[in-house]
């Protein structure tokens, strides 16, 4: 599997109102915080087209979520490699990675988690 | 003698809930007074309104993330100290007219943060983890600040500093 290379455009699919803000469409830095086993699911979007991508989130994300899909929070990866964090591929499924290496320490997640959610740019779902 | 108008007319006017009123003389007084007092209990039902509208909304929240693995992952449920202390931060917000209303965000590790946003890099979040203790991290453009405190029976003074920090500087 190829590493991930710091151009390649990263998506997270976004799933309530926990993870963004309807009043403004602004990204809360839970859409980005890792989970128990420190890691945060993402895709690798490079060089598909927004039809394909959605259909990844359709496919391999909404059954396990159990919910619809409201958007997804597209970023490049060296907007994450900034920080000391990683992103390892791991397929299946196809074009899977994870953002790993987080800091221990729950604040300096939620630190990092907010400024991701800044950089990102949240696309609703039509 | 008083008069009401939605126009600024300078000395002997008042404002009452963006109307003008202008007037002189004992009478006015008396209904300046008045209306200050009903200003205030307005204001007092409306916070005492919203935050009625955030206990709803952190029980919602509670119920829906109230087992492991609410996220469809690995996620901690909610667990009932977290649930207590939360409601507690809701009581105990300040009513000051800066401060809004917080965004509510389940947190997969079972804690509950509070949200305080002014644009993408202008960011606080407060959270509960049940054990009498809140921790905070903000975002302030290119600063950031981050603490833990002791959480008893008043609402910290570092949050209400953190939150004049963010939407009154």
């Amino acid at each position: 599997m190829d590493s991930v290379k710091p151009e390649e455009k990263l998506t997270r699919f976004i799933f309530d109102s926990n993870e963004y803000r309807s009043s403004d469409k602004g990204l809360k830095h839970s859409a980005f915080m890792p989970n128990n086993k420190g890691k945060t699911s993402v895709f690798r979007i490079s060089g598909i087209s927004d039809e394909e991508i959605w259909d990844i989130g359709e496919r391999e994300v909404v059954p396990k979520k159990g919910k619809a899909m409201k958007g997804r929070a597209d970023i490049p990866a060296y907007e994450v490699l900034k920080h000391n964090l990683s992103v390892d591929p791991e397929e299946p499924p196809p074009r899977h990675a994870n953002i790993v290496s987080w800091n221990l320490n729950r604040q300096d997640q939620r630190l990092i988690a907010v400024k991701l959610a800044a950089d990102a740019n949240f696309i609703e779902k039509q | 003698m008083i008069a009401l108008s939605n126009s600024n007319t300078g000395n002997g006017s008042m404002n009452c809930r963006g109307l003008s009123i202008t007037g002189f003389g004992g009478e006015y007084e008396e209904y300046r007074r008045y209306s200050e007092d009903e200003n205030r209990a307005f204001e007092k039902a409306e916070t005492f309104s919203h935050k009625q509208a955030l206990l709803q909304q952190l029980d919602s929240l509670c119920k829906e993330c109230s087992e492991e693995g609410w996220d469809g992952d690995d996620a901690f449920a909610i667990s009932e100290d977290v649930y207590d202390e939360s409601r507690k931060f809701i009581r105990h917000l300040p009513d000051i007219s800066f401060i809004p209303m917080p965004d509510i965000i389940a947190e997969y590790s079972g804690e509950i943060t509070f949200e305080w946003s002014k644009g993408k890099r202008h960011v606080l979040l407060v959270t509960m983890c049940g054990k009498n203790e809140i921790s905070y991290v903000a975002l302030f453009g290119t600063n950031e600040v981050q603490g833990t405190v002791f959480f008893g029976d008043t609402f910290p003074p570092v949050i209400i500093e953190n939150l004049r920090r963010l939407f009154l500087l």
